[in-house]
């Protein structure tokens, strides 16, 4: 009996599943976009609940590190020893463990640069052309560049030794990832620790685009230049084991980025003794490799209400001309990261401000930005600034930075993000009198970048999305609230993700879902940042509203706060935070490739009839006289009386009476029509009529597909307007058309859907009724009177002197 | 992460190997970051009011600074100065082309641009060709100043709209109606 309910409960399993999956309408063509996501979503467990919080058995693994690493800097190579310490969390039994080797990517033979398509548009690197007619494919030297830098260079790791403490361990390397079979199995609840030895070539970030890498400065008066050596992806670290995928072991092809364990480190980072390191995690040895100076500037920057100098740019600039005389081991500790990323350079300058953010998680933080002087003057004004500013902002969205230090250092990598610190790219312009400026928007992209990477140390690197499976989590997210802290900065610039700048992205063909693992979207650019991001704003700003939407969206931080989000948990949070039905919306814009573009077509005005045969035929004559007179009566009045004219003698009863005239049978009808109703039937009516207010029927028509909210802006002949939001659910039961009733005592005389641009729709030209011609950018742009305010160049008249007056300028003639 | 922008060439400098593969010249300097969006987005409008072709480009305006400093020279002010924008412009006329089912080139007559916002705007229209029926678009403009630029043109003619994206993979594309 036990054995056949254990096989029937299987064979219903199979069934079932994919059957769920395959709803499907077999007739008509009626699509429910309301349909519930439960049975796209995967099924809730004691890990993941159905609520889209950590369930009452969640679980993650636990990864420790104690890593020794020495930059050999003439060599540009790192070299370094780290101990392991795995805990097993989950409920399974491990035999192997799975490590990512990023550098291996670099290799030639790796498959991120085997599987490469020539002119392959979203591969990271320079550029090459395909063929045109007849003329051949082209390459740039900045490709041969990269392929000259990989053949001249051993690429990769070498892993001279892992081992435990019994001695080697087996291991497989399988392309970006490495495989350590363990000497025994490692049981749930279970520690195993084991080392490796490891080495590699650093990469020329400007050479072969990666997310780390040297850069090389041969202008400076130090005989053969310096360097700026960003060190991130360096070491092998685990792959996550996770209760929604096992094993993350994706191949690292360069898109997708990467999901990792929380863990504490110990990180000893020797580099040549003028280097200034920059590291997650907070120094443990400052008296090692500091100087008394420096220290004490450091401790006054923690109250400082400005960024103080730990190292000047003078100071800088003399370490920049003068070489090492030895090295020196910075030690850093860090607790509960996913990652662990660096920087060193004898180039930096280094200013610090504690931020005194309160609260119980990290009362004070110390804000750090490191950079050379060629990105100077910008990097000292804003850098330190933008770091506190975005802990500001994204505190109040989430929970309280959770870290003692938050880093933005300059290098060659433009914008990149790891626990605690981050590489931002820009710089500033030398000119020909020596000194540096920069332009409003390398300023505006400073701030930008800053806010967004840093903005990224609580997504996805406190929250840990699964960034090699979806992009969107963390890009989508923190590109959302980048925008957010940005508006806040300043509302003079203009930020991006509103709805309407991805308009023209959604309603093209080249797209693919949201929902898309991120090594196979297309335009990840506006996939997976500037579509998602707009659709938040549109949840925020217009279908959830702010109060709903900002304590789900606080309440998914702190449930998944150190924790491993997938889609379905945030999907599912922010409704059941919010209480708002959002299946449609996740529907609309994470699994489909619809557009917003929703019409008003027509609207009928309605009057009640009162039945009352002395009220209503008056009407029905006015509505006749109201009429065009026949064509053919105005031209035959114009030529001549007619024969009635003519002969008015001639009259009889129909003469004085036309159908609209009232009968006592007619009002006999209504008094028999009055008497037939019921009490209530009589008040309504009485009330109605009393009343007398117009009814409007409107009808809206969907020919994007996506399913949004009717947002209606009612003009009245009064001159007044009233907003009427219409919500989403109005389409549930049909897609395509749905017509809405209003009732107003005023007469209505316009109607405009979506007057503020909130939904992404991507016509606003069928948005009015009545129709209005809406001109085309370049209708506008001729226009005379833009014409006369754009094309003035404000900077340059500016400049222009002021003459006396009564003086004729020239061309006033 | 933020996308990374590599400024390349100014100008090709087209050299013939042996193996016919033509290089581009490409100057690589300090690298740049990109907008997130690295995508100019183009409309081309059939304009039923005017009777034109109405071509509309949006470039992002930090994009159009950081390309134009690199094609013309490290001073120049996009933001600032009219003829910086004129120069831009014309670049991108150069650079984008529509052709006629039989192949014939559709002489655009250039507008004018704007700064809207983040945005820099270039125009330029013609009169819709009499029977028109397919339409051969090129659009390489800041595909020569740094690799992972994507040009998306939407072509709307009748309430539908029909794509096409340039990238490194993609030289032209032909739209029939």
């Amino acid at each position: 009996m036990i054995r056949y309910t254990f096989w029937l409960s299987l064979a219903v399993l199979l069934f079932v599943s994919p059957a769920l999956s395959d709803v499907e309408q077999t007739k008509g063509d009626f699509q429910d976009k309301f349909r519930q996501l439960d049975e796209v979503l995967p099924t809730a467990n004691s890990y993941r609940t159905a609520g889209g919080e950590p369930g009452h058995e969640y679980w993650q693994q636990e990864v420790d590190y104690d890593i020794q690493v020495r930059l050999v800097e003439d060599r540009r190579r790192l070299e370094a020893s780290q101990k392991i310490r795995y805990t097993n969390n989950s409920p399974d039994t491990l035999r192997f463990l799975w490590l990512q080797l990023d550098q291996n990517r670099f290799r030639n033979d790796s498959m991120a640069e085997r599987s490469a398509a020539f002119a392959d548009s979203s591969r990271r690197g320079p550029a090459v052309e395909d063929a045109e007619n007849g003329r051949p494919p082209r390459i740039s030297l900045g490709e041969l560049r990269r392929r000259q830098f990989s053949a001249d260079n051993d690429l990769g790791y070498e892993l001279p030794s892992i081992r435990d403490a019994e001695g080697e361990l087996a291991h497989t390397v399988v392309g970006t990832n490495l495989r350590i079979d363990l000497r025994k199995p490692l049981k749930p609840g279970g520690t195993t620790e084991f080392e490796i030895d490891f080495a590699f070539n650093i990469v020329d970030e400007n050479a072969v685009s990666a997310r780390a890498g040297y850069e090389h400065f041969p202008d400076d008066e130090r005989e053969g230049g310096n360097d700026i050596f960003l060190l991130a992806q360096w070491f092998p670290r685990l792959h996550a084991y996770t209760d929604y995928e096992g094993w993350t072991n994706k191949e690292f092809l360069g898109r997708g980025e990467f999901t990792l364990e929380f863990g504490d480190y110990t990180v000893d980072i020797t580099v040549p003794d003028d280097h200034i390191v920059s590291s997650t995690g907070v120094l443990q040895n400052p008296d090692d490799v500091l100087t008394s100076t420096q220290r004490e500037r450091l401790e006054s920057a923690r109250d400082a209400d400005v960024p103080v100098f730990i190292v000047t740019a003078e100071e800088a600039l003399e370490n920049e001309r003068e070489g090492a005389s030895g090295e020196k081991t910075w030690r850093f500790q860090a607790d509960n990261v996913r990652d662990f990323a660096w920087a060193s350079s004898r180039k930096f300058i280094w200013d610090a401000q504690g931020y005194q953010q309160g609260g119980e998680i990290q009362p004070e933080v110390m804000a750090m930005s490191f950079y050379p002087k060629e990105g100077e003057p910008l990097w000292s004004k804003y850098s330190t600034a933008s770091v506190i500013h975005t802990m500001k902002v994204y505190s109040r969205f989430s929970f309280d930075y959770p870290y003692p230090v938050a880093q933005s250092v300059n290098g060659p990598v433009g914008g990149m993000e790891y626990p605690m610190i981050t590489f931002n790219g820009p710089r500033t312009d030398l000119q020909d009198d020596g000194e540096r400026t920069y332009t409003l928007g390398e300023k505006r992209y400073l701030i930008g970048v800053i806010i967004h990477e840093i903005g990224h140390i609580y997504f996805p690197m406190t929250v840990n999305s699964d960034e090699r499976q979806w992009t969107w989590m963390d890009e989508g997210l923190n590109s959302f609230l980048d925008a957010i802290a940005g508006w806040e900065w300043d509302p003079e610039i203009p930020w991006n993700n509103q709805p309407r700048d991805i308009v023209d992205y959604m309603k093209s063909e080249n797209q693919v879902p949201i929902m898309t693992q991120s090594d196979s979207v297309l335009r990840l650019g506006p996939n997976a940042y500037a579509k998602p991001a707009a659709a938040l704003m549109i949840l925020r700003e217009t279908i959830m509203g702010r109060e709903l939407f900002d304590f789900a969206f606080r309440e998914y931080s702190r449930r998944w706060m150190f924790k491993r989000p997938a889609p379905a948990d945030f999907f599912r949070t922010m409704e059941e935070a919010s209480g708002v039905d959002l299946d449609w919306f996740w529907r609309g814009w994470f699994y489909t490739t619809d557009h917003v573009d929703i019409s008003i077509d027509r609207v009928w005005k309605l009057r009640l009839d009162t039945n009352d045969p002395d009220i209503d035929y008056p009407r029905r004559r006015q509505e006749e006289a109201d009429k065009p007179a026949s064509v053919i009566v105005e031209r035959n009045r114009e030529e001549g009386p007619t024969w009635v004219e003519q002969n008015p003698d001639i009259r009889d009863f129909y003469d004085e009476h036309d159908p609209f005239t009232v009968t006592n049978k007619d009002r006999n009808k209504y008094r028999a029509f009055l008497a037939d109703l019921e009490d209530w039937e009589r008040e309504v009516l009485e009330r109605a009529l009393k009343e007398d207010e117009n009814y409007y029927v409107l009808e809206f028509n969907n020919h994007g597909g996506l399913v949004m909210p009717i947002l209606l802006e009612l003009t009245y002949d009064d001159g007044t307007t009233e907003r009427l939001d219409i919500p989403a659910e109005i389409w549930r039961r049909n897609a395509k058309t749905v017509k809405k009733l209003i009732i107003t005592g005023r007469e209505l005389t316009q109607v405009v859907v979506d007057p503020n641009w909130e939904t992404a729709d991507t016509d606003v030209e069928n948005n009015h009724y009545p129709r209005r011609i809406i001109p085309s950018r370049i209708e506008a742009f001729k226009s005379p009177e833009r014409q006369g305010r754009e094309s003035r160049d404000l900077m340059q008249d500016m400049k222009t002197k002021l003459k006396p007056e009564g003086e004729k300028s020239e061309g006033d003639e | 992460m933020i996308f990374q922008r590599r400024p390349l060439a100014r100008a090709a400098l087209p050299l013939v190997s042996l193996l016919s593969v033509l290089l581009f010249s490409a100057i690589l300097v300090t690298p740049l970051r990109a907008h997130q969006l690295k995508e100019a987005v183009t409309r081309v409008v059939f304009n039923p009011r005017t009777g034109n072709i109405e071509v509309m480009h949006r470039f992002l305006l930090h994009d159009a600074e950081h390309a134009t400093r690199e094609i013309f020279g490290g001073d120049t002010d996009i933001l600032g100065s009219a003829a910086a924008r004129d120069r831009f412009e014309s670049y991108v006329h150069e650079r984008f082309s529509l052709k006629d089912q039989e192949g014939n080139a559709i002489a655009l007559v250039p507008v004018g641009n704007e700064l809207d916002g983040r945005y820099l705007w270039v125009y330029a229209e013609a009169p819709i060709p009499v029977g028109l029926i397919a339409l051969t678009i090129a659009h390489d403009a800041l595909r020569d100043v740094w690799p992972e630029q994507a040009n998306l043109v939407n072509v709307e003619r009748d309430e539908t709209v029909r794509s096409a994206t340039f990238d490194q993979g993609r030289r032209e594309a032909t739209i029939r109606f």
